[in-house]
Parts: C-alpha cells; structure tokens; sequence
C-alpha cells in the first residue's frame, strides 16, 4: 500500500487556518492534526528508524540489544537504527515583495512562514535542530540551527515579524546561506521561484554541492498558475511597480504558456541540482504539504537505502 | 420671453465643457497589483465607442445647472401689458445757489443769473421744494424752505422775482465751497422733512471764473442721490481791466501808493489811464498815467503822493475799461503810533553800566510804534496833554514821594512803567507806583541768579511761548534782586529766579500797568541785554503800551476781522456826518472810519483782487468729487410720459424677477448633481475595491 494512500483525504482548512492570529497555535494545530492523522495510519514515522539487525558484539550498547528476539531465539542481535544522531535542518523563507502577493485574503508569505512555523515545530517536536533564515535581496534575518529552549519562540518571533518587501535576489541569499551555514544540513527554501531560473542556478549548485541536503518548496498563489484573477486594468509589478494595462481574459492563454515553461524549467533546474521540489498552492491544506514533505523525505531515503545496496 | 441683458445667454456656450468631459473616456484608474507580471503581455485596451456619453443623467444634471445661470443671468421676463396707472410724479428738492460775489457787476451777468433764477422756479411743480441761497463771501438764504411751503404754489414764482428784484450783486469773494457745502446741508434738511422720495438738486449759478474758491469742496461727504448742476452765465463784454492794491511805500520825496493794473485774456481796451483822487471831493491829484497793457498782461504803477495829501483818504481810478467794479481802489495813510519813553535814573548817555545806554540803542528802527526817548528832566518840557497811552516809563532808581505820586498818576491814567530793582532802595518806589505796601527787599540765594520758573502765558513772555524760543536758561543775573510780596498782593509774578524768589512781577494800577524787573539791564548785572530776547521782548512791551499790535488800515471787503483786531467796532462811511457811526459792517468797497472805544482812525476796504481773474474756472469739479448733473434741469413731467419699449422692460422685469427662481432652481440641481456625483464615486470606489481583492 503506497503511503499516499493512508493520507487523510481532507486536511485543515487553509482559511480557517489563517483565521488564527498566532504562528505558534498555527504551527501547532497543523502538526496536532498530522499527528492524529498519522495516529490511523501505519506509517511509520521518519527520522529515527529501524533498519536491520547485526550480531551483537563485545562494546555494543545494551540498550539496543533486542531482548524479545533474544528470549525467543537464544541469540544475540542488536538493532540497528539510521539517523541515529539528531537532523539538523535550516528553514529559508523567502520575504520579498513577490511574497506579499495573495488572492485568498492571506498572502504567500503568510503561507510560507506558517509553513516553515510548522516545520520547525514538527522537528522540534522530535529534539531535532533547527534554525531559520529569512532573505530578499540578502538574508536579513538569520537563526543558526540549534536546540535550546526558547529557541522555537525565538523563531516564531522572527517569522512574525512583518516583512520589509524588497526586491527578490535568490541567487545571493542562496550564496549567503551557504557561507552563513557551512556544516552539512536539510535546507529547507520556501519561495516562489518567480525569479528568472538563471539568476539562482548557480547559487543553487553551489549550496548543493556544499553537501547539504536542499528541498524546495514552491508557494505560489492560485491566481499565479491560471490567472483566473482580476479585471482589465493596469497592472502592477508588486516587485518593480511596472505597470502594464491587461486585459486577464486576454492574457490568460498566454500566460499559461510562458508560467508553465518557466515552471518547468525550474523542476529542470532544481532536479539537476539535486533539489527535491514541491509545489504548494496557497489554497492547499497545510497539512498536507507537511505531509507530502515528509513523505518526499521518507522516499528520498528509501532511494538512498536502494543506492546504498545496490 | 424676453431677456433684459441677452448677452449672458452666450454662457449657456458652456454646456459644451460638461458634455466634451463626459464624451471623453477617462484612463481607467483602477490597478491591480499582481507578483508575475513578467509572465503577461500587455493587452490591446478595449474599443469603446467614442460618442457614447457616460453617465448622461450626471451630463444632464450639469447642462441644466449651466443654463439656469445663464437665462437668469440674462434677467428674463415675459411680455405683457403694464398697468396703465400714470406715474407717480417725483417731486424735486432743489437748493439754489446765486452767486452774488464782485464779478457778477459786470454788465449782463446778473440779469442772465436772475433770469436762471426765475427760469428754474417757473418750471417746478406745486410737490417741489425749492431754498435760494446767496453767496457774496459768505452765504446769505434768499428763499428759505419754510417761506417756500408756506407761500402758497400759485405765488412762489412771483414770490421769488419779488426777492430778486431787490437784490444786486455784492463785492464779496467768490467762496462757491461754502455756499454749495451750506445748500447740501440744506437740502439734507429739505430730504428729512419731505415724506416722499424725492429728486434731489443743487443748482449752482454763477460766471465760474477762476476766482472762484471750490477747494473745499474736496473730500466733501455728499449725501447719496446728490446731484449738482452748474449753469454758467456769461457777461456781455469778455474782457476786463481791473485794478489792485499793493501798498504804500515811502520814498525820500514822501509816501507814494503802488498798484496793479490787470488785464483779463480777452480784454481789448488797452489803453488805460490811471488817476490817483482826494476820496472826499473826488479832485485830481497830480496828472494822470497813461498805459497801454495787452490782454492778459499786468503792470504796476507808483502814484506819488504829494505830502499834503498823505494824510487824506484817497483814491486810484483806472479808466478806459468798460467794467467798472473793479477800477477803483481806496487808500488810506496809518500814521504810525508814537511814544514816549520817559527815563528815571539821572545816568549819562554813555554809560554802558545803566539800562539808560541800551534802552536808546534797541529803539532804533521801530516804526510802530515809534519811539522817542527823553529823560525825565526833559520830560517836564513835553506837552502835559499827551496821551497817557503815548508815554513809557523807565525807572532806574528810587523816587522821591512827590516823583512817585506824579508818576502814580499818569500810570492810573494808562501809562505803562517799567521798574528796574538795580538796588534795594527801589522796591519801595516800585510798590508806590504798584500801589501796593510790605512789599521788602529779598536777595536771592544764589549770585548767579537764573530764570527758573516763566509763565509763557503771560503777555510779558507770550512772545516766547513757542519751544523754539523759551529757552532762557543761558541768562545769568549776578546781581539779583527781589523782593517778598505780602500775603495779599494782587501783583502778578510772571517770572521766578531758579531758587523761586520773584523775578518779574506785573502789576494793574488803573488803566496802566507797572512792571518790575529783579535788577538791573546793564552787562555788569546780567547778561539779559545782550541776550537776543531783549530787543524783541522791549518792543512787545511797546506795543502792548501802545495799545496792542498794529492793526492795517486796507482789507478787503469780507475780511473786515484783521481790521478790527477782534474788537467791536462802529462805522462811519467817509461821506456821512461826523457822528453817523453804525455799528453794521460795511459791505461795500470804500473809505470808512471806524472807532474802536475812544479811537478813530480811518480805514479803506476794497474789491477782493481775485474779482479782476475774470478767466474761465480751470478747476476739475469731477476730480473734486462733485456729483455734476450733466442735463438741464427739467420738471417731473417727463417721468410721467409713457414709457418706450426700452423703458417697460427693465420695469417688467423687476417685476416679474424671474431670475431669482432660475437661480433657485440652479442651486437645487446643483445639490442633486453633488449628491449624484457622490453615490457615483462611490459606487466606482467599491466596484475597484472588489476588483483589487
């Protein structure tokens, strides 16, 4: 049974979920309800996890020794576990002005940062490290991953706090992120990826080939992807404040065309990077990105145990 | 419908402003803020129809505002019949003015002037009020208000020629001011008393030449609705020569009288002869000048006067002009005023250490009154029977009892002396003279005396009263003198040393006054007699002595008052009888004799000089405010005339005044269109709001 099968087929409604003021609740309620969710399922969870036994040897730890397998047949084995050391995992949250885009009565950024809310309480749920990172043109704002207490406040201080709206520069936090975090970790990067592809290719290879492990998580608005939004006006950049009179009926087709070969080319990008992507739309449950996050991770590792054996 | 101003209809051109900017499509205001707009195209905008009018009920609203201000503006009114009722007739309220002054006595004038007079009370109608006023230098009301309403309307006109026909025109100045500003005030009298409304008139009749004063008319706050006519009337010959008096002057060879002969721009009689006359018998004096003067030309002549005759009355007569008035002039000689000055103190003529020394030397030059100094040795010679207001005396030493009786006497018969205290025995001469006893010598406290206090009010100082002159504090007395008054004193202190000891004191002894000096004149005492108040305060003295300041003898006539020097005065024209003195001031130009208490004296008065500046007036009556009248008088009748075409309409518009509900109407749509205007915007408002979110 694939795993997306156990998933809850109706997940917290994102107007709802906004409704509530706090990041922190926010954050929790999206992971309580995974938590319950999960609870019905027989997956089996993620980051510490069984893998195989190994006879026992002088020097191993006792408490990894399998009593029940010793009771019943009479031999020494120890379970072995992956992961066995705690994620560290860096969340970069992107706050330009594209960001502040919504059409659903929140924005993206709202969409993002209770994303990233989610994530870090979810990990931090499991002692795992966690830091954060939020950029436009530069990294403004920079928490290193840690675990200590009120670290997560800290966190949630940071990610409410409102926005300055500059203009996107992917490439160059992406460059700073990797100076800023040199030691190998999950980098998490919530952002649009509206930008043209070659304005961060290349920060993107170098932060991949700085051995971390990147996944990327596309937030864009509904209106983004079919333009079914808006009248015929002028229309503003919210980026560059240029202005264009469009007629939406008009443009539509067009548009579809050039968003969706740029929407390919950054699954190219990113894919040649390495780079897990996902697209969430601001109108999708959040807890189901987590979700499908996590399971993203859980397949990223079996892909890994496979290259591993073979 | 008619319009009363049709050129206001061009506004309604306007509309087109409101329908141009509703045919125009304005660029679309709403904007959409959008995150992925380098992924659009910008789409062609879209092809609305250009006539199409948008909002057309708000276009509607705003025509209909433009075109109810300009109709009204254009003040309509519908055509229809006016009542038939005759128009109220207004009555007038006219004041006259007839100018009486010297010019009119040229030939033709006053009877063309009456003739305006009777002209103009012929054609008023029984509802108008009429006053006449005269104006000969002042203003005399011929024709009061009250006599107008009670002489019955049949016989006002006979009324007014009654009082004309005794009238002739006098030879005063030509003051037109005085008598228009009177005849507003009149008329405002005239405006008050009448119940209905009234036209309101002043008519003004006269030769306006340029001799006539209307300067202060300027700046005159004429009631409203005032109207002022000016009828001119013009004299049967245009020219004039006439005669001025300029003075005597007196020459080695005796007095000699200077006059001017003028003559006006349009005068042909150029060959003049001036002749001077004994006033009495109208007998030649000396021979006749002969002059030839053009027109608007001017010369001066000298006639002699032999000595015998300078003590007559006299007169010049310019003949070969046509108009007489002003071809005569009167003269009269003012003997100057000659005193006495009496010295007491025995000191040598030139001894420069007594008052006698400097007293001689500042009456040098005085012509009036003219001064003669004698000592009192001397004086005993003079004749007893001089008038006591002819003689001055100066005391500069004690007397004896039987000296201060004597002069004790001339002084209460109105004799002024004058003391000097240059030493302590004199203060009891001084208080004889004053008739006064107790008055003790009093040293002042400090050697240097100065003037401390000086009553500038006083006649002694009055000379100095101004702040340019009343600085005596440079004149230092280094041997003082004064003395203590007794409680019950009646003399006067005019002036205190600085340490408040009495300094100059005046005191009243019948119809003569004492004055007494705190010390002595002479350079050795003080510094007064060099002072430069001396000589101006020892003549001002004088002629307080003499009887006050000298007054002249020739005026013009209407302005007798320098003449008399604010006394009452009798009159005695120069032909009457020795005792037919009256006490009416003449007002004709002659030789009159006046007395003044037991004084007489004789004195001329003549034609003012600007009657001869016969010229046409040059002055701007607009510039000075006057509100002229520019057409004839006329009665009330034409406004009782039917109206033209061009008459009714003003008359049935204000009737009708149809613009006042247009412009209501203009401002009810106005409040529709501002509230229509609102609920579009905000309709437009909400709609972009909806298309942002």
């Amino acid at each position: 049974m694939p795993p997306s099968a156990a998933l809850p087929t109706q997940g917290i409604d994102p107007q709802a979920l906004f409704a509530i003021k706090d990041l922190e609740l926010r954050a929790r309620v999206v992971v309580e309800g995974l938590w319950s969710g999960l609870h019905r399922s027989p997956y089996a969870g993620f980051s510490v996890e069984f893998t195989e036994y190994r006879q026992y040897s002088p020097g191993d730890d006792l408490r990894y020794l399998d009593w029940k397998l010793l009771a019943r047949s009479d031999r020494h084995y120890v379970k072995k576990f992956e992961d066995e050391t705690n994620l560290r995992c860096l969340i970069l949250v992107d706050t330009s002005r594209s960001m502040m885009f919504g059409s659903k009565g929140w924005t993206k950024a709202d969409y993002a940062r209770t994303l990233a809310a989610t994530f870090a309480y979810f990990l931090g749920q499991q002692r795992d490290v966690v830091g954060l990172a939020l950029f436009d043109g530069t990294v403004h704002s920079y928490l290193p991953p840690r675990w200590k207490p009120g670290h997560f406040r800290h966190m949630m201080a940071l990610l409410e706090r409102p926005p300055e709206g500059r203009d996107t520069n992917l490439g160059h936090a992406l460059d700073e992120v990797a100076k800023l975090c040199p030691k190998r970790s999950l980098v998490l990067l919530l952002s649009d990826f509206l930008a043209p592809v070659n304005e961060w290719d290349q920060a993107l290879a170098r932060l991949a080939a700085a051995r971390h492990d990147v996944r990327a998580v596309q937030i864009l608005d509904p209106a983004e992807i079919n333009l079914e939004f808006g009248e015929a006006a002028l229309w503003e950049d919210i980026e560059n404040n240029r202005s264009l009179y469009v007629d939406p009926e008009k443009a539509r087709a067009g548009y579809k065309l050039r968003f969706e070969a740029h929407q390919a080319e950054v699954k190219a990008t990113l894919e040649k990077r390495g780079v897990t992507r996902q697209v969430a739309t601001t109108d999708q449950p959040l807890d189901f990105v987590l979700l499908e996050l996590l399971q993203a991770n859980q397949a990223r590792r079996l892909a890994a145990r496979r290259r591993t054996q073979l | 419908m008619n319009f009363l101003s049709p050129w206001f209809l061009l506004g309604a051109a306007l509309i087109i402003g409101p329908i141009i900017a509703h045919l125009i499509r304005q660029a679309t205001k709403t904007r959409v803020v959008f995150s992925a707009t380098r992924f659009l195209s910008p789409s062609p905008p879209k092809l609305d129809r250009r006539n199409r009018i948008e909002h057309p009920w708000l276009l509607l609203l705003r025509c209909l505002i433009v075109g109810a201000l300009a109709i009204g503006f254009a003040r309509p009114f519908f055509k229809q019949q006016l009542p038939t009722l005759t128009p109220p007739v207004i009555p007038q309220s006219i004041v006259a003015v007839l100018d009486e002054s010297a010019s009119m006595q040229r030939t033709g004038l006053w009877d063309a002037a009456r003739k305006k007079i009777t002209d103009l009370v012929d054609g008023l109608a029984p509802a108008d009020q009429f006053v006449l006023l005269a104006s000969d230098g002042g203003v005399t009301e011929l024709v009061s208000h009250e006599k107008w309403l009670a002489t019955p309307a049949t016989k006002r006109a006979a009324f007014v020629r009654a009082v004309l026909a005794n009238r002739q025109p006098g030879w005063g100045a030509k003051n037109l001011d005085t008598a228009i500003e009177m005849a507003a005030g009149d008329w405002e009298q005239m405006a008050e008393s009448a119940n209905a409304v009234t036209r309101k008139k002043i008519v003004v009749v006269s030769d306006f030449t340029n001799s006539a004063r209307v300067a202060g008319l300027a700046g005159f706050p004429w009631p409203k609705g005032s109207e002022v006519d000016l009828e001119q009337v013009n004299p049967v010959n245009a020219g004039d020569a006439g005669l001025q008096w300029l003075g005597w002057s007196d020459g080695d060879t005796g007095p000699s009288i200077r006059v001017r002969v003028v003559q006006s721009a349009k005068s042909t009689a150029t060959k003049l002869t001036v002749q001077l006359r004994d006033a009495q018998t109208n007998a030649a004096i000396g021979s006749p000048q002969k002059l030839t003067i053009e027109a608007k030309d001017s010369q001066i002549v000298v006639l002699p006067v032999p000595k015998e005759n300078a003590e007559k009355p006299l007169r010049v007569d310019l003949d070969g002009d046509k108009e007489n008035f002003d071809n005569t002039v009167w003269a009269v000689h003012a003997a100057p005023r000659e005193m006495t000055l009496v010295y007491y103190g025995g000191h040598a003529a030139n001894d420069i250490k007594h008052a006698r020394f400097y007293l001689e030397r500042a009456i040098v030059g005085w012509k009036d009154p003219f001064v003669h100094f004698v000592t009192a040795e001397d004086a005993a010679k003079l004749d007893s029977s001089a008038k006591p207001a002819s003689q001055f005396f100066v005391v500069a030493g004690a007397l004896d009892h039987a000296a201060q009786d004597a002069l004790r006497q001339k002084i209460l018969a109105g004799s002024f002396a004058l003391v000097l205290l240059n030493d302590p025995a004199v203060v009891d001469t001084a208080a004889a003279l004053a008739g006064e006893t107790g008055w003790t010598p009093l040293k002042p406290a400090q050697k240097n005396a100065l003037f401390g206090q000086i009553d500038f009010q006083h006649p002694l100082f009055s000379l100095f009263a101004d702040p340019h002159f009343s600085d005596f504090t440079h004149i230092e007395f280094w041997q003082p003198q004064s003395v203590k008054l007794p409680d019950k004193s009646s003399t006067t202190v005019v002036a205190h040393f600085d340490d408040g000891s009495p300094a100059v004191l005046e005191a009243s002894a019948g119809k003569g006054r004492v004055v007494v000096w705190g010390g002595d004149w002479a350079p050795v005492s003080s510094q007064w007699v060099l002072s430069t108040k001396f000589v101006p305060w020892l003549e001002s003295l004088f002629e307080r002595a003499a009887g006050g300041v000298a007054r002249p003898a020739i005026a013009e006539v209407g302005d007798v008052a320098k003449l008399l020097g604010g006394e009452p005065a009798k009159w005695r024209p120069l032909v009457a009888s020795a005792d037919a003195f009256v006490e009416t001031t003449p007002t004709q130009p002659g030789v009159y004799q006046i007395q003044q208490g037991d004084a007489t004296r004789w004195v001329a008065l003549e034609v003012p000089a600007a009657a001869s500046d016969i010229s046409s007036m040059t002055t701007d009556w607009e510039k000075l405010g006057v509100p002229l009248h520019a057409q004839a008088l006329t009665s009330a009748a034409p406004l009782a005339a039917p109206l033209g075409q061009d008459q009714t309409a003003p008359v049935l518009e204000a009737q009708q005044k149809l613009w006042r509900w247009l412009l209501l109407g203009a401002a009810i749509l106005l409040a529709l269109e501002s509230m229509y205007s609102l609920a579009l915007s905000r309709r437009s408002e909400h709609n972009s709001n909806e298309a942002a979110a």
